[in-house]
């Protein structure tokens, strides 16, 4: 069964003459269980879709289905429910809450959860930050953040990790690093991973490969050969 | 500890300024409610209590009666108790003072004693313990009377002197040259003479007082209710009530504003931490209570602290009102029931003003919130597209106004702040103002007469004694009227009567009403008024101020009805030799007062309402510091960044400041008159409380008064203009930059 089918999903911004369509009728489906990464340039509406995916915003038209839960006709309290259990999240920018240290930013998600701080405990030493558990985002590097960001993701054991440039900030060896542990949570755990980029290097190591232009799907293809992290270079 | 809870607690720590703002602006609101309503209810309480335990008469009837109109009385069906008393004024000469001797009777009218016991002997009395202490007098004194002196030998308080009600005019005689004595019966024993002139009657049940009175033959019969100490009583009680809500009311806008000021820019700031978490699936209830907890725990302290306040408070301002009024044992009493709904009230304040701040941010899907805020389309001011006046600005007063056209919301708060704190500093001073005007108003433009001599009706053949003594006079018979149901005094006056100022020439065309009578009545000149039964036209109406009367004149009497007889009752009098007079109605033992008694009275009246306006003006001036302070502080964290960039493109401090002294002037200049018009609008509210059939209060704010609350206003702002200085000057840019990437 398909992780995500996706049917005439549109998204549209603004109006008439501002009016931008952002998601343009997209049929898609995105395997479970797989690395998937999602490549295409800047504006062609990725984080749009990954939006859409994890229920972070409703579409203008067409539906999703979730294994075969239709999510677009969710009400916001369930889109809600739906993201503290289903959804981990990665952006590209981090977003740690700056008023908690880094165990109580995958707190944060472990407590919605129902788990404990020791699954978050566990999610940091994942994550290779065992040692900085108490520090504040301020007080951590970028990649460091990114790692945490991604502890929060995973604490929980979400079906989907949804992750949006997340090594778009970081220099080649913290991106390297942060691939790893993402590689090293999908074929330790059981989460599917999308994820996405508009470096065609780092396409290399996913599963599947979706590449988006103009709002449209071009092509879907299965990489029979993904390589690691370490292997690619940009 | 869950995680939410430490976000709202780190939250919390960076609000500390702020929030303690908030919690005085609380406790003060709370303060000043709880004080007032708990000496409100203590109030209603005990003295119901007292004038139940010591027998407060339901009717006293004035007249000429022996033991057989007490007998007839006491039997009639309805009539619990009556008995007869004796009550004389003596003056005594040499200091001016007046001594009231009342008969002490059982069953009615029951002296509290504080101390000593009641009188044996007709050489003894027992003193109002309110006069004892004001003229400096105690057991084993003496009093003299006329001849005889009276030795006190107990001090007491009675349910029919909680207010030292002199007569209609002096209703707060001052309690040193006015007291009152208990006597026993025999101190009144004459040859021949009358008996009583007093009455007091319990009621058992709802009965014709009229008819009693007729019965009896009384000229006048005054239920509990009527009776100018128990109407000063009910009145004091709704004074206190309403003024217990005008403050916390305005107290209320502005903390609500605070909070919403204050959560709107909190949220603002926050909107990428609201989409993170909103994202990582948090529930809105989760994220609100973040927000809404630490104000409802301020709400908790604020009003726990106003509460304790209160308690404080509580007791001294009753020590300072019982000058005014006597209930023995009231004092300090705890309401739970206050504490609950001043802690329930406050949170649901705070909570409402921070959720309607949040509904704004919270509806909005998390790929939304964690994109950075649209502006609101690039909209130009109005005023810089009129070109041609916005190039001629500096740049500095250019900036000054685009700031506080831009941020509305906290533009409003601060001159709002100022508003309530400037309209309530005006309504207290204009408080006071008020009694003055109306004292003046008496005295000035209304009273024309120097002594007013009460005695029973005479024939007009007959010549009163006083008449002969004073300059000029005048006879006048005032008749207690009913009009619909309730008694008014009528003045009937002869021709010529000039001793108040009222439009003389309408007297013979019908009756002269006053100004709040004719809007109880919804009654204007040529309207028809049914007066004890006849029909009588409105020919005037004038404002009165104290001791409403109406007044009309035999003359046109005579065509309403040929029911009143042509006596009189009443003698007005100005004199030349005021001293001399007074001595003369002293000797004679009349009963009458002078215009400087009245004086005196209203002068008292004034002390004991100074306590209430200095606590008022105390409130409103920590009412606008904090208010100012609070949304100050709110408009620097706001104005940080933008200050710090203006620092760093080397614009110097002292411009940054000068933009910011722009601002606040264009706030004060439309705060200020705002500010005025409020506290008129204020007094305007209460004056109904203020007034009653005795007095009628004329609302009315100096200039002064609102140069004062201006002053206050300004000086506040001022400081805080230099608060902000300083913190401006001492703005570390990199910090400061650094921290505007979290927002
Ligand atoms: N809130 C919005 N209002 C208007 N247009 C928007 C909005 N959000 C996105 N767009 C537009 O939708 C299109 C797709 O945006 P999206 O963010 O999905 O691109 P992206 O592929 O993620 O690009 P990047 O790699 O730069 O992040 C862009 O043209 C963008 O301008
Ligand atoms: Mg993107």
């Amino acid at each position: 069964m398909n992780l995500f089918t996706t049917s005439n999903l549109t998204k549209t911004y603004g109006e008439g003459n501002a009016k931008v369509t952002a998601l343009d009728a997209i049929n898609l489906e995105i395997p479970a269980n797989k690395f998937v990464v999602i490549l295409g340039a800047s504006g062609s509406g990725k984080s749009t879709l990954l939006n859409m995916l994890g229920c972070m915003d409703t579409p203008t038209v067409g539906e999703i289905a979730f294994s075969d839960i239709n999510i677009t006709s969710f009400n916001k309290h369930k889109m809600t429910h739906f993201r503290g259990e289903n959804i981990g999240f990665v952006f590209q920018s981090y977003n740690l809450l700056p008023d908690l240290t880094a165990l109580e930013n995958v707190e944060f998600s472990t407590e919605l959860a129902g788990l404990t701080r020791s699954d978050a405990l566990n999610a940091l030493a994942a994550v290779g930050l065992s040692e900085r558990v108490n520090h504040y985002p301020a007080e951590l590097s970028g990649g460091e953040q990114q790692r945490v960001s991604i502890a929060r993701a995973i604490a929980k054991n979400p079906k989907v990790l949804l992750c949006d440039e997340p090594t778009g900030a970081l220099d080649y060896n913290t991106g390297i690093m942060v691939l790893e542990v993402l590689k090293k949570i999908h074929s330790e755990g059981s989460s599917s991973v999308v994820l996405i980029t508009h470096n065609r290097e780092i396409a290399k190591i996913a599963d599947v490969i979706i590449t988006m232009r103009s709002g449209k799907v071009q092509s879907v293809s299965e990489n029979s050969m993904p390589l690691s992290p370490s292997e690619v270079t940009w | 500890m869950g995680v939410f809870a430490r976000i709202t607690a780190r939250k919390m720590r960076v609000h500390v300024p702020q929030l303690l703002g908030l919690v005085l602006l609380l406790a003060v609101g709370v303060c000043f409610f709880i004080t007032l309503f708990t000496i409100m209810l203590r109030y209603e309480e005990t003295a119901e209590q007292y004038m139940n335990d010591y027998a407060y008469a339901d009717v006293t009837f004035y007249g000429i009666f022996d033991d057989e109109s007490v007998r007839v009385l006491s039997e009639t069906d309805g009539v619990y108790a009556a008995r007869g008393r004796s009550v004389r004024d003596f003056r005594v000469p040499e200091d001016e003072r007046i001594f009231r001797a009342v008969s002490l009777m059982d069953g009615i009218n029951l002296p509290y004693f504080y101390q000593g016991r009641p009188p044996e002997n007709a050489g003894e009395c027992i003193l109002l313990k309110r006069n004892a202490d004001a003229m400096k007098l105690g057991i084993g004194d003496t009093v003299a009377f006329g001849e005889n002196e009276l030795v006190i030998t107990g001090l007491a308080a009675n349910p029919e002197y909680i207010y030292m009600v002199q007569n209609e005019r002096t209703m707060m005689a001052q309690q040193n040259r006015f007291g009152v004595v208990y006597v026993v019966p025999e101190f009144f024993a004459q040859p021949g003479g009358f008996d009583y002139n007093e009455i007091v009657v319990l009621l058992e049940s709802e009965t014709d007082v009229n008819a009693l009175a007729g019965l009896i033959g009384a000229f006048r019969a005054i239920m509990q209710k009527d009776q100018i100490n128990y109407e000063m009583y009910r009145n004091d009680l709704s004074e206190l009530g309403s003024f217990a809500y005008i403050f916390p009311l305005v107290f209320a806008v502005l903390i609500a504003v605070v909070i919403y000021v204050m959560l709107t820019r909190a949220v603002q700031k926050d909107r990428r931490q609201i989409g993170v978490m909103k994202a990582l699936g948090a529930p809105n209830k989760k994220i609100i209570a973040v927000y809404l907890l630490q104000f409802c725990i301020t709400a908790v302290m604020g009003a726990l602290l106003g509460c304790f306040a209160a308690m404080a408070a509580t007791g001294g301002i009753i020590a300072i009102l019982s000058s005014m009024f006597v209930v023995p044992s009231l004092g300090f009493a705890l309401y739970p029931v206050l504490w609950v709904l001043a802690v329930v009230v406050s949170v649901l304040l705070c909570a409402a003003a921070g959720l309607i701040a949040l509904v704004r941010i919270l509806p909005l899907m998390p790929a939304c919130a964690l994109r950075p805020r649209t502006p609101k389309g690039g909209r130009r001011l109005l005023i810089e597209r009129i070109g041609s006046v916005w190039v001629r600005f500096s740049f500095n007063t250019r900036y000054a106004l685009k700031n506080s056209l831009r941020n509305k919301s906290r533009f409003l708060a601060v001159v709002l702040g100022m508003t309530g704190s400037c309209a309530l500093l005006a309504f207290s001073l204009g408080f006071h103002d008020s009694i003055a005007e109306t004292q003046g108003r008496f005295f000035d433009d209304f009273a024309n007469y120097d002594v007013i001599v009460s005695f029973n009706p005479m024939p007009p053949e007959l010549e009163h004694a006083a008449e002969t003594q004073a300059c000029e006079s005048s006879r006048a018979l005032i008749l207690h009227v009913e009009i619909g149901g309730e008694h008014y005094p009528l003045a009937i006056v002869e021709d010529g009567f000039d001793f108040v100022k009222i439009p003389y020439t309408e007297l013979n065309s019908g009756v002269i009403i006053p100004e709040y009578f004719a809007g109880i009545w919804d009654a204007g000149i040529g309207d028809t008024l049914e007066i004890n039964g006849y029909e009588a036209v409105v020919s005037a109406v004038v404002p009165q101020h104290v001791g409403l009367t109406l007044y009309t004149s035999f003359e046109y009497m005579g065509t309403v009805t040929d029911e009143i007889p042509p006596v009189y009752n009443t003698l007005y009098l100005r004199s030349a030799d005021m001293p001399a007079l007074v001595d003369y109605l002293n000797v004679n033992g009349m009963e009458f007062t002078t215009i400087d008694d009245d004086k005196t009275s209203f002068d008292s009246i004034m002390e004991s309402m100074e306590v209430l306006i200095w606590f008022m003006i105390a409130c409103s001036l920590i009412l606008g510091f904090t208010v100012l302070y609070a949304v100050g502080l709110i408009n620097l964290s706001a104005r940080e960044y933008e200050y710090m960039f203006m620092g760093v493109m080397g614009y110097p401090h002292k411009s940054i400041i000068a933009a910011h002294i722009k601002e606040t002037l264009v706030q004060l200049a439309l705060a200020l008159p705002l500010g005025f018009s409020g506290g008129f609008l204020l007094l305007e509210a209460i004056k109904g409380e203020f007034s009653n059939n005795n007095f009628v209060i004329a609302s009315i704010i100096t200039p002064a008064s609102n140069f004062y609350a201006a002053t206050a206003v300004a000086g506040v702002t001022v400081i805080m203009a230099a608060v902000t200085s300083r913190h401006v000057r001492r703005l570390d840019i990199v910090e400061g930059l650094k921290a505007q990437d979290d927002g």
